[in-house]
């Protein structure tokens, strides 16, 4: 009977001890870490891997920086992770090929949160614990960045989030993010409805943070254009049909439809039910960014038309007006972005910038990189000119944005016209 | 309960109370942390599942109730931490009771259908009453638990939480299948009418373990709240009652250290794969997990399907009696 | 006014339900098991016929093609993981099984496909018709159609044809079917390949009325449950009514009450019917034998 107690207890602290010596020793040896595979610079699909610096680099040569990613490339939030990781990888890649910063590479260590809160949460404890990253960036979606925070403020390392939600910077010292106040989106998005005529709209949107604090933004701003929320209806990710919320709203009669959904498949689904009941053409449809990309043009062919949306320039960076002050910066990614990928929306910019901050802060580091120092530099960030606009960052504000760098668009024929 | 369970528990409380002093890594006591939770709210499915034989999804959502009250108490009403942790434990007591009484008459697949709409229903409630429940955005800023003065706030003090509720929650299932309850139970895993002809009132029984499983579940929600001081509605669903499912087949249904076991394996499967995939076939991300886990799982249910549990412990069984017939082979020769 | 809409989206919705409800109930008549990965097939259905027509292959080919791919994939998972635990008890290993199986075809799907979704043409062009407020698309016809093919093919199949029979008689008492010589493990195959070819042709006719995602099998295999057990698991009809009545009560729900809570209300509704009638609709009372 003993023995067998020994045995099991023997096997129950051998299990453990596996488990906490297999991590310790990847944690020990320093520039590699568990998930790291080689020159994963080249590839354009998203990897749990890191990008290692290059092989030719001379023997005394400066050691990389390491910058950690925490982003959704599988999940409900996956299209959009992984197109802001393309965005940020393609920036990175661009900086390694001409030089890096002070002569030294960027590697990425790279993970895939899947969406989960608690996993986007013990990713990032181990990744804090590697004490050569620098910073993190990440968090597709409001609930993944929330739940990371408390970690990375607690540990003092700065996170650049893509997530929307304002608590995720609200007096927070390290915690900083790229997507703006909701409600410059949709006072740009309702301006363009005011000018119209529009009084009434009524909203469909999704039921996920993203859509619930887009609506309820929606709902807030419109009385200062002069414009009435008639209703809010709620459509699931996965619903594949929204003809009746469709026809409850304009039933009720209203002179736009408004509509707030996180995907473009959730958005075409809604499209797909508004052109066939008739109504696209007739009345248009404001919607937030999730139509920003081409895959929505490409499932709703019809009933895309019309749409009208608020988004960063980059969507339309060949309209952009020469005397944009945003102007080359964002042509200058598109060229890079487009080399690697075909289709666009708004995403990849948002890891551009996250890239642009990080490539500002540490260069103005100088030879004295350190977690703290990238902080500060990250929170004196003044005239930083990006994607969504010039970034100018103080202690009360770690999102640094304002509403001029945001345009509506209207898509015409699969087109996205700049409005 | 009998010798050997009482010294494994002796051993695993040992092993448990040492633990820290070779753990160092924040990451790490997340994962601890994590197989501890698992097991107490699986402890619970585990009893439900193998010994009363009740298909249940609804433990997940008891975990959110509790989840989310412990939040509400803490946050909005500021109430003391202590207060909230029994607070949760009684009200997904009383909802589980009220649930069950009507809940529990049905029969497998029909229980399950009704477990999962259950489920399903308190995520709505969750995502929709978002003045209360903070809505899809989550309830950030629950405090750490502290009795009277006491903040019990860091990895070492939650792991001590967790863990000391998990092992005692281990202790009160060994006691309750030895006692009259127990042996009840057995006989309603065997046969229902058997039982019942018994003279057992097996629908209070099953409603007695139902409430036991469901308070459990609140208790781990509580101290998930506490430690991890943001919970949102998404953690709380379908996905996590299956994964917990999964936790209790692989370990052991009939086994009460099926929870501990399958809660091990399942966070090691998960943890793991994802450490070791990328290395196995580089550039790879999820979509290669997903079908591993998939064919993991389907290869221990197919060639294991009493779980791992009872495995080890016929494992373990049969090398100690394979030494101790070298034993006695020796000693006859010498 | 707009109950001619809620009604038609009920109807299309009920229709794919009542399909997938009807795999789910056969194969679980015929086997004992519950599929839960049964909304992967759907999904496999949908995924493979669109990848056939973007090759450029005609539609109605394409279809007819994937069906019968998708029953060939069927046939090898029975193998390697069904057959095996043809003979367990165990109603929970089975279960897990599947969810099993679900994780990886779901896993290979993402792989094969990537994440974006993907469109299929409608069958065929056409206005809608519009019936009061309601609105009912050329694919929504399609829909119902294939849905009524299915029923009437189901029915004629069971009570006209010796086969049929054979089905009928290992859903209704396996042992006894064995003894009086049917081969009942062949049929457990024959029904998991039969309910892997309805759910793809599923996938396929209602393709064109929504979008391809790699991750859309869960939804389906969870209101295919739904409606199977609503309906009560006793055999195609009861599939058919639990289906239509999911799909009413959802979009009632949506349209009246609240499209917020439309799943709560529906949840709801299905425990009220199921305390009211404990073994679904058209479930029976079964004699437990000691």
């Amino acid at each position: 009977m003993t023995r067998q107690l020994t045995k099991m207890l023997a096997f129950t602290v051998a299990l453990m001890l596996f488990v906490v010596g297999c991590g310790s020793s990847n944690n020990a040896s320093s520039g590699s870490n568990a998930d790291s595979s080689p020159a994963a610079s080249a590839s354009p699909s998203p990897s749990a891997s890191s990008a290692a610096p290059s092989s030719s680099a001379p023997a005394e040569s400066k050691p990389p920086i390491k910058i950690g990613v925490i982003i959704s490339t599988t999940g409900a939030s996956a299209s959009i992770g992984t197109a802001e990781l393309n965005g940020f990888q393609v920036m990175v890649d661009a900086t390694n090929a001409s030089g890096g910063i002070n002569g030294r590479q960027i590697e990425l260590v790279i993970a895939d949160d899947q969406t989960k809160e608690a996993k986007a949460l013990s990713e990032v404890k181990r990744m804090i614990e590697d004490k050569d990253i620098m910073a993190i960036v990440g968090g597709a979606s409001s609930p993944i960045s929330l739940a990371m925070v408390p970690a990375i403020e607690e540990a003092g390392i700065s996170y650049i989030s893509f997530g929307g939600s304002s608590s995720i910077i609200a007096d927070k010292k390290w915690a900083f993010k790229i997507p703006p106040q909701e409600r410059f989106l949709v006072r740009t998005l309702l301006s363009d409805a005011q000018k119209k005529g529009i009084k009434k709209i009524g909203i469909i949107r999704v039921n996920n943070d993203y859509g619930k604090s887009g609506a309820d933004t929606f709902v807030k701003e419109a009385p200062d254009f002069g414009i009435e929320i008639t209703a809010v209806e709620q459509i699931n990710p996965d619903d594949k049909d929204a003809k009746v919320q469709i026809s409850k709203i304009m039933g009720a009669g209203v002179d736009a439809l408004g509509l707030w959904t996180s995907t473009p498949s959730e958005s075409a689904v809604v499209a797909k039910g508004f052109y066939e009941l008739g109504y696209a053409g007739k009345y248009p449809i404001y919607s937030g960014p999730a139509v920003s990309s081409s895959e929505f043009v490409k499932l709703e062919p019809n009933g895309s038309t019309g749409v009208i949306f608020p988004t960063y320039k980059f969507v339309v960076a060949e309209q952009l007006p020469q005397d944009d002050p945003q102007y080359e910066v964002v042509n200058e990614f598109l060229k890079l972005y487009s080399e690697k990928y075909t289709e666009r929306s708004q995403f990849p910019a948002n890891g551009a910038d996250a890239w642009n901050l990080l490539k500002d802060a540490i260069t103005r580091a100088g030879d004295n990189v350190t977690r703290q120092t990238i902080r500060d530099n990250l929170e004196s960030a003044s005239g930083v000119v990006g994607q969504l606009g010039t970034y100018n960052m103080s202690p009360t504000d770690h999102n640094g944005l304002d509403e001029s760098g945001f345009v509506n668009v209207r898509i015409d024929n699969g087109q996205f016209v700049l409005n | 309960m009998d010798k050997i369970n009482k010294k494994l528990l002796l051993g695993v409380s040992v092993v448990v109370a040492l633990l820290p002093l070779f753990v160092h890594s924040s990451y790490y006591y997340q994962i601890l942390i994590n197989i501890g939770s698992l097991t107490l709210v699986a402890l619970g499915l585990g009893l439900l599942l193998g010994f009363a034989g009740q298909i249940s999804f609804a433990q997940a959502s008891f975990m959110g109730i509790g989840a989310y009250t412990t939040a509400i108490a803490t946050v909005t009403w500021h109430w003391p931490p202590v207060v909230a942790l029994v607070a949760s434990a009684v009200l997904t007591g009383v909802i589980a009771f009220l649930i069950g009484l009507p809940v529990l008459r049905f029969k497998e697949h029909v229980l399950a259908l009704v477990t999962m709409g259950f489920s399903y229903m308190v995520f709505v409630v969750l995502m929709q009453q978002s003045e209360i429940t903070g809505g899809p955005g989550g309830f950030p800023g629950i405090p750490a638990f502290s009795i009277g003065g006491l903040s019990l706030k860091g990895d070492v003090a939650n792991y001590y939480l967790v863990w000391a509720f998990a092992i005692i929650s281990i202790l009160l299932v060994f006691n309750l299948l030895a006692s009259r309850n127990g042996r009840a139970l057995e006989t309603l895993r065997s046969s229902e009418i058997a039982a019942k002809s018994l003279g057992v009132n097996t629908f209070l029984l099953k409603l007695k373990v139902f409430v036991f499983a469901a308070v459990i579940a609140g208790i781990g929600g509580s101290l998930y709240a506490f430690q991890t001081s943001y919970i949102a509605p998404s953690s709380f669903e379908v996905h996590y009652a299956i994964t917990l499912l999964t936790v209790v087949v692989v370990g052991g249904l009939r086994s009460v250290w099926g929870s501990l076991v399958g809660a091990i394996v399942i966070t090691f499967f998960e943890e793991g794969l994802t450490n070791l995939l990328p290395l196995i076939v580089p550039g790879s991300a999820g979509e290669y997990r997903l079908i591993i886990y998939g064919i993991l799982l389907v290869l221990v249910l197919l060639f294991m399907p009493k779980g791992l549990a009872p495995f080890l412990s016929q494992w373990s069984r049969r090398i100690t009696q394979q030494v101790g017939r070298r034993r006695l082979n020796t000693a006859d020769k010498g | 006014m707009h109950i001619e809409q809620i009604i038609a989206s009920g109807l299309v919705a009920g229709a794919i339900y009542a399909l997938i409800a009807m795999c789910i109930v056969i194969l679980y008549k015929v086997t004992g098991i519950i599929n839960f990965a049964q909304g992967e097939f759907v999904m496999l259905g949908a995924m493979i016929v669109i990848t056939l027509v973007d090759a450029g292959m005609n539609q109605l080919l394409a279809a007819c093609l994937t069906v019968l791919i998708v029953m060939i994939i069927s046939m090898g998972i029975y193998g390697a993981a069904f057959y095996p635990l043809r003979n367990t008890k165990n109603v929970l290993i089975t279960i897990m099984v599947t969810i099993g199986v679900g994780y990886i075809i779901s896993g290979i799907a993402q792989i094969t496909w990537g994440t974006s979704a993907r469109l299929l043409k409608p069958f065929s062009a056409g206005q809608p018709l519009r019936i009061g407020s309601a609105v009912i698309t050329t694919q929504d016809l399609w829909i119902l159609g294939t849905t009524a093919a299915v029923i009437i093919a189901f029915f004629y199949l069971f009570d006209k044809t010796y086969f049929g029979t054979t089905i009928r008689a290992c859903m209704s008492n396996r042992e006894a079917a064995k003894l009086m010589g049917i081969p009942t493990d062949r049929m457990g195959m024959i029904a998991f390949v039969l309910s892997g070819g309805v759910a793809a042709l599923a996938g396929i006719v209602f393709a064109p009325a929504t979008y391809a995602e790699y991750d859309m099998g869960m939804m389906f295999t969870l209101k295919g449950f739904v409606a199977a057990v609503l309906g009560g698991l006793t055999g195609a009809p009861a599939a058919i009514v639990g289906g239509f009545t999911l799909g009413l009560l959802e979009s009632f729900g949506a349209g009246y009450i609240s499209s917020g809570y439309k799943d709560f209300i529906s949840f709801l509704a299905l425990i009220i019917i199921l305390i009211l009638l404990p073994n679904g609709i058209l479930g029976k009372k079964t004699i437990k034998k000691v």
